[in-house]
């Protein structure tokens, strides 16, 4: 069996590059999507807040995830539901598997648009006992929005990111108390209107420059020790508090899912967690693309839907045309950048306007991003607030030669 | 007295003070452009918020995430979801259609999923 493009995932991303291959003339589109529907990671964040960009509208995330289904039912995209890409090698033969057992298909061009996963547990060390009640805050989000079970009374959340905050809301308005969000860094990674309309709006204390030290209680969390942190973000002797609670929520950041661009050999970038690609957001291997919250982790689903339709339409080029030899620069992320996207600009895109997405790596005040080539600047992106939170996308025009350096200017 | 708000309009989340007496704006600092203003206002007179949550759905053994069709006043939050828990939903839903008419005004509770 073939296809011209296969679409891995069917998510946000997933969806958004199936049509726009389909309409960029690829002759046969499939997604081909673990779960039993489309819309991905979105099913399960109700809250609104999705869609204003692309929409004009603030959606819920099933909303927002429902509209883009109607669009690939009307298109009459394929979907196999169900069913998970389980390898795949560099010559784009992708094996899934279902119940009926397992296939090859050969596709002409791959999509990877697999999302992100929660950092797991053991990516910090608390210690005490392991006893129940701790969870990431993307299974409560899961267990209190789809299967409808609440997991605590009294919840601490460590991690401030939007999932930490969205679900300190949820679990407020479904009747949980949540005593407090540490957060080890100095500043929240989350959406400012996160903070607000989650945090402040229930008065739920946000403490930051804190971490959790110790979890108590032997079957079931009876409570956690919290503590403030230095500048190394080592805890400080004496600042230790007791907070009883019976859940502790792990909100400690997301990486892109990548089992599978490691089968296909694919080369990945250590900064984003995801593949390297060039500006058509084409891995190290021709002919496969990656998008959305496998590609980097994105703060909107807007944002990763207007970059699948990228990879959606370069990966119809492909098929069609085929590769492209171009001679590629490289992006380098220099002083207090934390990540760029795409890693190589080709001569012909820089030309004609390439698109990069920022973050910086910690929080500035009134600095700029600065892109040089050598020593020479050829753009500026001045801003009163950089934060790491708060992707930064910009067009980067150069007929010049050489690579590209990032770097943040500041001027305090 | 002085209320701290942040602006929400725009990424740069301005920190704005509004200084106020007897329910009046006596003054407001910290806002880089008006759009802050508008919405330090809007948030000091009439705070609101749009209310999303899940129901159960019997027929169907699952969650269905609803939600209101507009922002509803913020002191009226926990009141609204606890009429909205006491739907009763019958299958088929549609995305968007109203399951409870009139909740805090002429707010609706529509469905934000088919089941
Ligand atoms: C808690 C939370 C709150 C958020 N809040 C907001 C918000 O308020 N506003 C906003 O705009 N954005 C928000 N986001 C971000 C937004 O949800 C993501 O940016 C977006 O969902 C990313 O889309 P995606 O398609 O890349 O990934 P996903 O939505 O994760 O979709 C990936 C899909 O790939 C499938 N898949 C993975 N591996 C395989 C495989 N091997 N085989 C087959 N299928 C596979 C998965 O099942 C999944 O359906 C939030 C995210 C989270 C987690
Ligand atoms: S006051 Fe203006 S600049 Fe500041 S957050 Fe609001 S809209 Fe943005």
């Amino acid at each position: 069996m073939g296809t011209d493009v296969l679409v891995v995932g069917g998510g946000p991303a997933g969806m958004a590059a199936a049509l726009s291959a389909a309409q960029s003339g690829a002759g046969s589109v499939l997604i081909v999507e673990r779960n039993e529907r489309l819309g991905g990671i979105l099913n399960q964040c109700i809250h609104n807040g999705f869609g204003l960009t692309l929409f004009g509208k603030e959606l819920t995330g099933p909303e927002y995830a429902g509209r883009y289904a109607d669009q690939i039912g009307q298109a009459e995209i394929p979907c196999l539901f169900n069913t998970t890409v389980v390898s795949m090698t560099g010559n784009k033969e992708v094996l899934i598997r279902n119940t009926d057992g397992e296939r090859q298909i050969e596709a002409g061009a791959v999509i990877l648009a697999t999302g992100c996963r929660e950092r797991p547990r053991g990516a910090i060390s608390i210690p005490g006992s392991r006893p129940a009640g701790v969870y990431s805050a993307g299974t409560v989000q899961k267990l209190i929005n789809c299967c409808g079970y609440m997991p605590g009374k009294r919840a601490v959340i460590l991690g401030s990111g939007d999932i930490g905050l969205i679900m300190a809301r949820r679990l407020t308005l479904e009747g949980a108390h949540v005593e407090a969000v540490c957060e080890i860094m100095p500043y929240s990674s989350g959406l400012k209107r996160n903070i607000v309309q989650c945090l402040e709006d229930y008065d739920i204390p946000l403490y930051l420059s804190h971490t959790v030290t110790r979890i108590f209680g032997r079957e079931r969390v009876e409570g956690v020790e919290i503590s403030g942190v230095d500048e190394h973000l080592a805890p400080v002797e004496g600042t230790q508090r007791f907070i009883e609670c019976d859940t502790l929520l792990l909100s400690v950041g997301l990486i892109p899912e990548n089992e599978l661009a490691g089968y296909a050999g694919i080369v990945m970038d250590a900064k984003t967690g995801g593949p390297l690609v060039n500006d058509r957001l084409e891995t190290s291997v021709p002919g496969i693309f990656a998008c959305g919250n496998s590609l980097h982790v994105h703060d909107l689903a807007d944002f990763a839907s207007l970059e699948a339709v990228e990879a959606g339409k370069n990966a119809a080029a492909y098929v069609k045309a085929g590769g492209e030899a171009c001679q590629e620069f490289e992006c380098r992320a220099g002083n207090g950048i934390g990540s760029v996207v795409p890693q190589r600009m080709s001569a012909k895109a820089l030309a004609e306007g390439a698109t990069a997405y920022i973050r910086v790596g910690r929080p500035f005040e009134n600095a700029s991003i600065v892109i040089k080539r050598g020593d020479r600047v050829i753009r500026t992106v001045r801003s009163p607030r950089l934060t790491p939170g708060e992707m930064v996308k910009t067009v980067v025009r150069d007929s010049g030669d050489g690579d590209l350096t990032f770097e943040v200017d500041s001027h305090d | 007295m002085i209320k701290k708000i942040t602006c929400t309009t725009c990424p740069m989340g301005c920190d704005m003070l509004l200084e106020h007496e007897d329910g009046k704006i006596l003054s407001l600092t910290g806002n880089r452009c008006a759009r802050g203003k508008a919405y330090a206002e809007n948030e000091f007179f009439h705070p609101a918020r749009v209310l999303t949550t899940v129901l159960y759905v019997k027929a169907c053994d699952s969650m269905l995430p609803v939600r209101s069709d507009r922002p509803i006043p913020k002191d009226r939050l926990f009141e609204c979801l606890r009429a909205v828990k006491g739907i009763r939903v019958v299958p088929p839903v549609h995305r968007g259609d109203i399951l409870y008419a009139g909740i805090a005004g002429d707010a609706n509770i529509i469905a934000s999923a088919d089941m």
